[in-house]
């Protein structure tokens, strides 16, 4: 499959009070076109950082290394004005609170008309096409829900309404960012499909940035997770479910509530993720793992092929070849 | 039986007119009956505005109710008397969903957790140790009896309000959403935590989520609430496998896998009933 | 490095407004030993001087020093800001926190005398009051504060309301908390930080109206070294005596601007959810 986006030891450290705070390290993985990549991890772990530098919506007290590639250029060396253009056309986010996203000052079907008004001039002809972008988000009454504001929207609806204005730009690249977590299970349901459905309709490829492992589970073809800045498991979305590797992940789908309390007892991850400032030793989970060796606090690991398509980042041997 | 609910009703007007009229009367409870028994994890799981987190407000007698009886043992919480109001609030302990905002940001944890203890008559030797047993408990060091909240992780802040919870020693925990802020490797530390306590300590919990695979670890029986109506009301297992109301179904059908394979199974039932959900609810 | 260095390195603002109101402080503290002259002494032989060695800003139309009138013209501006902005905060964050904390009708009753006073000029409405309790600086004061007090009343009443439904509060009322003690020791803690920003940002307005009041006549009386006072008696002799109006002119504009930085910057710090950048 052809690759749409690549990272390439991307590391982007903030600038703090006690030095650089590491938030991402060396970070390499490819998203392809049409696929739903997840990346996923625990809060603080960097993964919505990945995205904003995606987009290069950063704050402006990182410092940034490495190169992220969309089609053949690197977008951390394009100036501000193609960098727009991107975000405008080949690039689209949506936001964990698309109240958020949306100005309340416009309806919302005009802001979506806005998206479309760069190619197309008649205004009949924008409305119609933005009814139509409505109608397939499956915002119900499409023809008067065009002329209310965001706050009179539900939040689904409004994630809706994001999802559309995605549409109308038809975005190689998707990045969702937390999705559904305001919403309610059934409406986070619907998003779901929807954004299936725009990669199954419009060949979109979507990176995915979560914490909850169920959205995953309905989502996702690959699996990066990543732990303090650092990807520690990279495979299909069943490989990572069924036999994770690293400890980490381990621990992670053990920790899932997929059974009831008579049937065992969930697993937990004691200590918490280091704050890393300037350099570290070794690998950044070795503190919590229960499979740690000498060798896990002197080295980092390197995100090695462990199986075709499948990529550990751990030291341990018999980890990795055990069982 | 501890807690028995009998045909609550509970409604709001809600606009901003200075006058009665115009407002509009909405049903957070509408004819809501059910029971919490000794040692018993009730869930109670629904969505936003489906009333789940009005009855733990009714339940406290925090606000009123129109119609109906709580009786908390044999006694009617609604119509007690102010001080017994305050003694049938004792038995009970509340966290609630969101973890820094359950711990007042200007007061030391330690301050949090004596404080409902001292209101209580206890005194103060004896809160200092209540609250020693209690970080014990919860598996945090004495020594975060001194920080302030926003010194602290979620996970922590979680256990704080647990702790706060525990002092008290309660027989009856209301849990609001207690780990929906929380990451899974904190979620299932909190969850375990939880089932111990109420092991150790004969407790009973509410405990009121949207998330069926944290009612289906923890849970003995299931509340299922819809737009300020229980719907239906069962064993967990009967719950899971032989759901019979139409939004149970849905909500089953809805809640996320937790595994890939099951993807594709759930999909054909979720969408038969996709209209459900977006036509009766009304677009807030 | 400490906390509170790193916090002064980043935030400008703070950084500027908090070194100009200390150096105003200062001025005001020991203005007995840094004028070189008592602000009420006239020197017949002197009249109406321009900047020397001997008096720095010139003098006045009594042979007044102005430096020395300046100098001790930063205590009534400090008066002014301490006395006024109690008054206010008094009033404002009581009436604030009852009508955020208990709604219904109180809330209704509060918020519209809020928006009331708030929607009329000030300075008119602090003249109609002066008009009954009578002229001087201290009437001027009080009838400054109870024109402005609204503003208070309006931020803390928002942030009662929010707060009171937060899970602490719901918590210490189901532990059986009383509402007194709800309001003192979980509520109005947390709109402390909100209080000083809106403090030091509502210092620069009270001392201008104060000013403009003293300038009619209304406030301060002569021979007070008040700058609206020394500005407005300045006016007769703008063209020849320039620097009687300049350098109290410029006094004010400093205290203005000093709490003004120090307000923004405390909001920078203190509620940065307000942050306008």
């Amino acid at each position: 499959m052809e690759k749409l986006l690549e990272l390439r030891d991307l590391s982007i450290n903030y600038l703090v009070k006690d030095g650089a705070l590491s938030a991402v390290h060396q970070l390499n993985f490819d998203i392809h076109r049409g696929e739903i990549f997840a990346l996923v991890g625990e809060s603080g772990c960097g993964k919505s950082t990945v995205a904003f530098s995606i987009m290069r919506l950063l704050q402006g007290n990182e410092v940034v290394d490495g190169e992220i590639v969309f089609q053949g250029e690197d977008l951390l060396s394009l100036d501000e004005a193609k960098m727009e253009k991107i975000r405008g056309k080949h690039i689209g986010m949506i936001f964990q609170n698309p109240l958020d996203s949306l100005n309340p000052v416009y309806t919302s079907g005009s802001q979506v008309a806005e998206a479309i008004s760069l190619d197309e001039k008649d205004k009949n002809v924008i409305l119609e096409k933005v009814i139509k972008l409505y109608e397939s988000v499956r915002i119900p009454d499409a023809t008067e829900r065009v002329k209310s504001y965001p706050h009179e929207l539900s939040g689904g609806m409004r994630q809706r309404v994001m999802i559309a204005m995605m549409l109308s730009r038809n975005p190689q690249l998707l990045i969702a960012d937390e999705p559904t977590t305001a919403l309610d299970v059934t409406v986070e349901a619907q998003i779901l499909k929807l954004l299936r459905e725009l990669r199954d309709d419009f060949g979109s490829a979507i990176l995915l940035i979560t914490h909850n492992f169920g959205i995953v589970a309905e989502l996702a073809d690959r699996v990066g997770i990543m732990y303090a800045g650092e990807l520690m498991e990279l495979a299909d979305v069943e490989e990572i479910f069924h036999c994770p590797v690293h400890p980490y992940s381990k621990a992670l789908m053990a920790s899932l509530p997929r059974i009831t309390k008579e049937q065992g007892r969930l697993k937990t991850l004691e200590g918490t993720v280091p704050r890393i400032i300037g350099e570290f030793q070794g690998c950044r989970f070795s503190n919590r793992c229960e499979h740690a060796i000498e060798e896990c606090f002197q080295r980092k690991p390197e995100l090695l092929e462990w199986r075709p398509g499948h990529f550990v980042q751990c030291l341990n041997k018999e980890v990795l070849h055990g069982d | 039986m501890v807690i028995n609910i009998d045909k609550v009703t509970k409604s709001y007007r809600v606009g901003s007119g200075f006058f009665l009229h115009g407002k509009k009367k909405i049903f957070a409870l509408d004819d809501v009956s059910f029971t919490l028994r000794e040692e018993e994890i009730l869930g109670i799981v629904g969505e936003s505005g489906s009333g789940k987190t009005t009855i733990a407000r009714c339940i406290l007698a925090l606000t009123k109710i129109d119609e109906g009886r709580i009786e908390i043992q044999g006694r009617d919480i609604q119509s007690a008397s102010r001080k017994e109001k305050k003694d049938l609030r004792s038995r009970f302990a509340i966290v609630f969903q969101d973890p820094p905002s359950n711990l007042n940001p200007r007061h030391r944890v330690k301050n949090s957790i004596l404080r409902p203890l001292l209101l209580r008559g206890v005194s103060p030797q004896e809160a200092k140790e209540r609250a020693l047993e209690a970080m014990e408990k919860v598996k945090l060091d004495a020594r975060y009896l001194q920080s302030f909240p926003h010194e602290l992780s979620g996970g922590q802040q979680q256990r704080i309000a647990i702790a706060r919870a525990l002092v008290l020693r309660p027989d009856v925990m209301i849990l609001d959403e207690p780990t929906s802020a929380l990451d899974i490797s904190v979620q299932a530390q909190i969850l375990n935590l939880l089932l111990d306590l109420q092991k150790e300590m004969k407790m009973s919990y509410i405990i009121i989520t949207h998330d069926l695979n944290v009612i289906r670890y923890v849970c003995d029986r299931v509340v299922v609430m819809y737009m300020g109506r229980v719907v239906e009301m069962a064993d967990r297992n009967t719950i899971d496998q032989h759901a019979k109301h139409p939004y149970t179904k849905l909500l089953l059908a809805s809640s996320p896998v937790l595994d890939p394979k099951d993807r594709e199974d759930k999909r054909a039932v979720r969408w038969e009933r996709r209209r459900m959900s977006t036509s009766k609810r009304p677009v807030t | 490095m400490s906390d509170l260095a790193y916090i002064f390195k980043k935030n400008r603002y703070l950084r500027v407004g908090t070194i100009m109101v200390m150096i105003l402080l200062f001025i005001a503290l020991f203005a007995d030993f840094l004028a070189p002259f008592a602000f009420d002494e006239a020197n017949r032989e002197a009249r109406l001087e321009g900047p020397s060695a001997d008096h720095w800003f010139g003098t006045d139309e009594f042979g007044r020093d102005v430096l020395s009138r300046v100098i001790f013209g930063s205590r009534i501006a400090l008066r002014v800001a301490v006395l006024g902005v109690s008054i206010q905060v008094l009033i404002g964050v009581t009436l604030g926190l009852i009508s955020g904390y208990f709604a219904g009708v109180t809330d209704q009753v509060v918020s519209f005398l809020a928006d009331l006073t708030w929607s009329l000029p000030p300075i008119i409405m602090s003249m109609a009051v002066i008009t009954i309790i009578g002229k001087g600086l201290d009437n001027t004061i009080i009838a400054i504060s109870i024109v402005s007090w609204a503003q208070y009343t309006r931020v803390v009443r928002a942030k009662t309301s929010s707060l009171k439904n937060m899970a602490f509060v719901e918590t210490a009322l189901a532990y059986n908390e009383g509402h007194p003690s709800i309001l003192f020791r979980y509520i109005l803690p947390n709109t402390i930080p909100s209080i000083i920003v809106l403090v030091s940002l509502s210092i620069p307005n009270t001392i201008m109206s104060t000013t403009a009041l003293s300038f009619l006549g209304l406030g301060a009386q002569p021979p007070s070294p008040d700058w609206g006072l020394a500005l407005s008696s300045s006016i007769l002799y703008l063209m020849n005596a320039p620097w009687l109006a300049i350098f109290p002119g410029m006094a004010l504009v400093y205290t203005v601007f000093a709490f003004n930085l120090l307000g923004e910057g405390l909001r920078d710090l203190l509620d940065p959810r307000l942050r306008a950048r």
